[in-house]
């Protein structure tokens, strides 16, 4: 299923609250979140993580993996975590939004 | 900033990271595939697939990069240097032509920048306005009379209120330092230099204690100018003594930097009081009524002189309760009941003069928005040209292009790449026009206005407005000649082009295009040679006309006796010297002295009242003057049609006496012999005491382009009016004579200063120079719009040629006659020319409006013109167009089959 519109970002800092991934574990983590829902290709993946470290939400470090390689790891910063905060509330109140516009009779 | 920065430099790095990152992603897919039981390199394959196209998602990431912009232009404008640097015939031509067309704008818009938008540089200029009196005559609806000024002063307060002369132009001389030079001298008053916000920039200006009468304030403001060149901008410059007219002045400060006064034309270097008016014997552009203009001007409400300038801040109420007082006044001498409702309705006004007065502006703006069209033409025309040039090269670059697109470059990226390239050459052609352009509108200025004596004329400086045009400019015929080649090259059928091979040949509708171009190309190139033809009848036309005087056989010297100071009782005896001289000069056969030089812009209008004529109510008699010397007709050949020549026995003492040019007999004297009539001025008091006694033909004595004025000549001996050229007829080469006269002149007097020296024919021929400007310019414009319009022609024609070859050798292969070949690509051609003309047509009528008020003599709709225009147009691009068609006839059948 396509990603709504302005849930990448929601999605992606939810993903490495609790611990740092690489780009591959982020798109993993999604999926699983959402039970399969939503799968993240790179080509909407990769530009997110790299706009996202711009805007210092995320910063990056190259770390081993589970294979033993180098890999680019991603760990929410402070201000990535007010974010994250926000973007729950924001949600938060559009699915309640729409769920009622829904039930209106 | 600094992240937006590193970012192109530290690309490196940046990338190699990416590239491990991506890579991390898909072996690890593949692993996880390997592990699950599939081939390695399936594997891997299967990943690849999986992810998606890994440069594209490169490009993605690059795009969200800080200052990605900015590292994307840096390589396009890379890429786009390098292409052009393999490409350099194209290049060149190319900016060429735009810097010809961007260089004419530049050049056009830094003197219209001059003229009418450049504002002066005082603090506020927005807010200053002069006050006029708009139901006045032209000449003389914004100049007010002394008295009057001060009124309005003690209403207003201080500062509230300035009052200007006009610019003289003065020989000035520094105490104990060379010659006299001439400068631009101007009186205000002591309010002018605060009012203006103007502070200086050394000593003092000139100040309300400088407003002191009698006795005089003979203290002197130069200009930042003048501090700088001719005293080298030392300070002790302040208390140096400069003579005037005569008159002895002290420096007292230096005006700011930049301020060259308050007149375009006149560039002023000196000023002093108004206080000062008669000591410095200034006595130009004034209108006087009942006033004795030898006697201290300051002190008379009959004179007319000053410009009054105010700011928005002003007491208008105040001082429109002043205008309205002095009009009651006006009106209680005028008898006529409604003459005095006339008088009683005037009204004073505020004209803005942000930039400053001027009476070139009026003159010059048609001809400058004219021109100003015409060079945009140009322009429009080498965009096309351009244009044309571009989808050609796309063309060739068809291949290249969608190599990029089917790798995964982006429509919209590959845009911006080629905008990329027109920008760099639209800049590279605008900097070049820019230089360009500094250098001629200089040219053009001193074109339109000649060798100007004294005071040089107004600057043309590029400021930031002609800045900002160019660099407008560059991104408009950027937009102009790139936008459509862009787009048509991107759009391309992938498949096909990669298929077709190395040539690009499907260009269908890129070749429609080509052919749209090269017909509005067309079109305006017969604009710009219908207005070039236009021109060139008009300035004919001028050359022609009947003058009524003889301009080759004159020599005209032109004196100052005013400024060299001569009592007006020694004038007669300086005349009687000045011909007897010159007539002593071998070849020269007769010599007379005048008021008024011909086609000069010297002129003096007046209200004259004819006896036993009751004028109509708000009528006016005006005739124009000149008072004249002995033999002054005979001298620079005008016919006496009636009656007698003046002649020694008309003197001070005798009858007043006048001779009028055929026109003032027609229009005042219908039907009846105006000799013997009388006439005189409607000044309260005076009687109607000159007699008529001869008739002189018309001649056009103000300007070849005027049409001859209602005149009256007086003998020059019965007034104290101080003359201004001595006429000086000649037999044979004028010119070889002048400087024996030269020295004649000079003979009779060393301190009498000789202004000019000139055949009359030159000096009539200065009158056609804007003239001839305007003639030489569209006709460059014609022929580069020519040149352009042709180039265009055979380029696409030739491009068509190539692109048919197959085609047409196939129908040579086929049994085609090489003539029917021939006639086929002819024929298109002659279809583009024609259906370009056709379209062109509309569009010279609309411009012939625009031109027709500057044209002289010229009907905008005469076919025969507009026919001429078409024709030579025709003619020059069918002679182009027979290249490409003969090509297309002299095909070898195989050599085009073979190459197909």
């Amino acid at each position: 299923m396509e990603l709504l519109p302005g849930t990448l970002d929601l999605l992606i800092l939810k993903a490495i609250s609790l611990e740092r991934l690489h780009g591959l574990g982020i798109s993993r983590r999604i999926e699983q979140m959402t039970r399969g829902t939503f799968q993240v290709k790179p080509g909407s993946l990769f530009p997110a993580l790299h706009r996202m470290e711009n805007q210092d939400w995320l910063a990056s470090e190259w770390g081993e993996s589970e294979s033993n390689r180098r890999a680019k790891y991603y760990r929410l910063t402070k201000s990535g975590r007010r974010q994250l905060e926000a973007e729950k509330v924001r949600w938060d109140r559009v699915a309640l939004a729409i769920a009622q516009a829904l039930e209106a009779s | 900033m600094r992240k937006y920065l590193a970012n192109p430099f530290r690309r490196a790095r940046t990338e190699q990271e990416l590239d491990e990152e991506l890579r991390f992603y898909v072996e690890t897919l593949a692993e996880e595939k390997t592990r699950a039981g599939m081939a390695p390199d399936e594997a891997f394959r299967a990943a690849r697939i999986q992810f998606g196209g890994i440069e594209q998602v490169k490009e993605q990431v690059r795009d969200v990069r800080p200052g990605a912009w900015l590292a994307a232009f840096l390589q396009d404008l890379r890429y786009a240097v390098r292409g052009l640097w393999n490409d350099p015939g194209f290049a060149l031509v190319v900016v060429l032509s735009l810097a010809i067309g961007i260089g004419a704008n530049a050049a056009l818009f830094s003197v219209l920048n001059a003229v009418l938008l450049r504002p002066l540089p005082v603090a506020h200029p927005e807010q200053l306005f002069a006050l006029s009196n708009p139901l006045s005559p032209n000449s003389v609806k914004n100049i007010f009379s002394y008295p009057i000024f001060e009124r309005m002063r003690n209403v207003t307060g201080r500062n509230g209120i300035a009052a200007l002369s006009r610019v003289a132009n003065v020989r000035v001389q520094v105490d104990g330092d060379g010659d006299p030079e001439p400068r631009g001298v101007q009186l205000v008053s002591g309010e002018f230099f605060a009012l203006a916000g103007l502070s200086p920039a050394l000593g003092r200006t000139i100040a309300p204690e400088d407003n002191r009468r009698g006795g005089g304030q003979p203290v002197a403001v130069i200009s930042h100018d003048l501090w700088q060149r001719r005293f080298g901008g030392s300070a002790d410059v302040v208390g140096r003594g400069l003579t005037l007219n005569g008159s002895h002045f002290m420096i007292v400060g230096v005006a700011p930097p930049g301020f060259t006064g308050m007149w375009l034309e006149s560039r002023t270097d000196i000023w002093i009081p108004l206080v000062m008016q008669q000591a410095v014997r200034y006595s130009q552009n004034f209108s006087a009524n009942d006033a004795d203009t030898d006697k201290p001007w300051i002190d008379q409400e009959g004179i007319r002189w000053l410009n009054l300038v105010v700011r928005t801040n002003a007491d208008a109420v105040a001082l429109d309760t002043v205008f309205r007082q002095y009009v009651a006044h006006q009106a209680e001498t005028v008898a006529n009941p409604e003459i005095r409702r006339l008088v009683l309705k005037q009204r004073l006004s505020l004209d803005p003069i942000a930039q400053g007065f001027s009476n070139l502006r009026r003159q010059f703006t048609g001809p400058l928005f004219a021109l100003m069209a015409m060079v945009a033409l140009v322009l429009l025309i080498a965009c096309a040209n351009t244009a044309n040039l571009l989808l050609a090269r796309a063309n060739r670059r068809a291949r290249e292009i969608a190599v990029r697109l089917a790798l995964g470059a982006g429509r919209g990226r590959l845009i911006r790449q080629l905008l990329t390239e027109s920008f760099l050459l639209a800049s590279i052609a605008a900097a070049t026009g820019f230089a360009f352009s500094n250098a001629t509108s200089a040219l053009l200025v001193r074109g339109a206005l000649g060798p100007v004596t004294g005071s040089a004329p107004f600057s043309t400086s590029s400021d930031l407005r002609v800045l900002g045009f160019t660099i407008a400019l560059s991104v408009l015929t950027t937009l102009l000649f790139g936008l459509v080649p862009a787009f048509r090259a991107t759009r391309i059928d992938l498949e096909g082009t990669l298929r077709a091979g190395a040539r690009g040949v499907r260009g269908g509708a890129r070749i429609n295009t080509q052919k749209l171009l090269v017909v509005s190309q067309m079109a305006l190139t017969l604009i710009l040679v219908v207005t070039a033809i236009w021109f060139s009848a008009s300035l004919r036309n001028l050359a022609q006309v009947r003058l009524g005087f003889d301009k080759e056989h004159v020599v005209t010297v032109w004196i100052d006796p005013q400024s060299a100071g001569y009592p007006t009782a020694q004038l007669p005896q300086l005349y009687r010297r000045l011909v007897d001289s010159a007539e002593a000069v071998p070849g020269v056969r007769s010599a007379a002295v005048a008021a008024c030089g011909l086609a000069t812009s010297c002129r003096d209008i007046s209200d004259i009242r004819i006896a036993g004529d009751e004028p109509r109510p708000g009528e006016q008699v005006l005739v124009q003057e000149n008072r004249i010397g002995l033999n002054y007709f005979s001298t620079v050949g005008m016919h006496l049609l009636a009656g007698r020549d003046f002649n020694g026995r008309d003197t001070v003492t005798s009858r007043g006496v006048a001779i009028v040019s055929e026109a003032v007999a027609r229009r005042y004297f219908p039907g009846s012999n105006a000799i013997g009539r009388r006439f005189g001025y409607t000044d309260k008091g005076a009687k109607a005491d000159i007699e008529i006694v001869g008739i002189v033909e018309n001649a056009r004595v103000n300007s070849v382009r005027e049409e001859p004025p209602l005149m009256a000549y007086y003998p020059i001996q019965q007034s104290t009016v101080y003359g201004g050229s001595l006429e000086v007829r000649v037999t044979g080469d004028a010119a070889a004579r002048m400087a024996e006269i030269r020295k004649a002149v000079t003979g009779v007097d060393r301190s009498l200063p000789i202004d000019r020296i000139t055949v009359l024919s030159e000096q009539v021929s200065g009158n056609l120079r804007q003239d001839r400007l305007i003639m030489w310019l569209t006709s460059t414009f014609g022929l580069l719009a020519l040149g352009l319009g042709c180039f265009g022609l055979y380029g696409v024609m030739s491009y068509s040629v190539a692109r048919r070859r197959g085609e047409l050798g196939i129908r040579l292969a086929l049994g085609a006659p090489e003539s029917q070949l021939f006639r086929m690509v002819f024929g298109e051609s002659l279809a583009l020319i024609g259906v370009g003309l056709a379209l062109g047509l509309p569009f010279v009528f609309a411009v012939s409006r625009v031109v027709s008020g500057i044209l002289y003599g010229v009907k905008v709709n005469d076919p025969v013109l507009v026919g001429l225009a078409a024709l030579a147009l025709s003619a020059t691009a069918a002679l182009t167009a027979f290249f490409p068609a003969r090509r297309a006839s002299q095909i070898s059948p195989i050599s085009a089959l073979r190459y197909e």
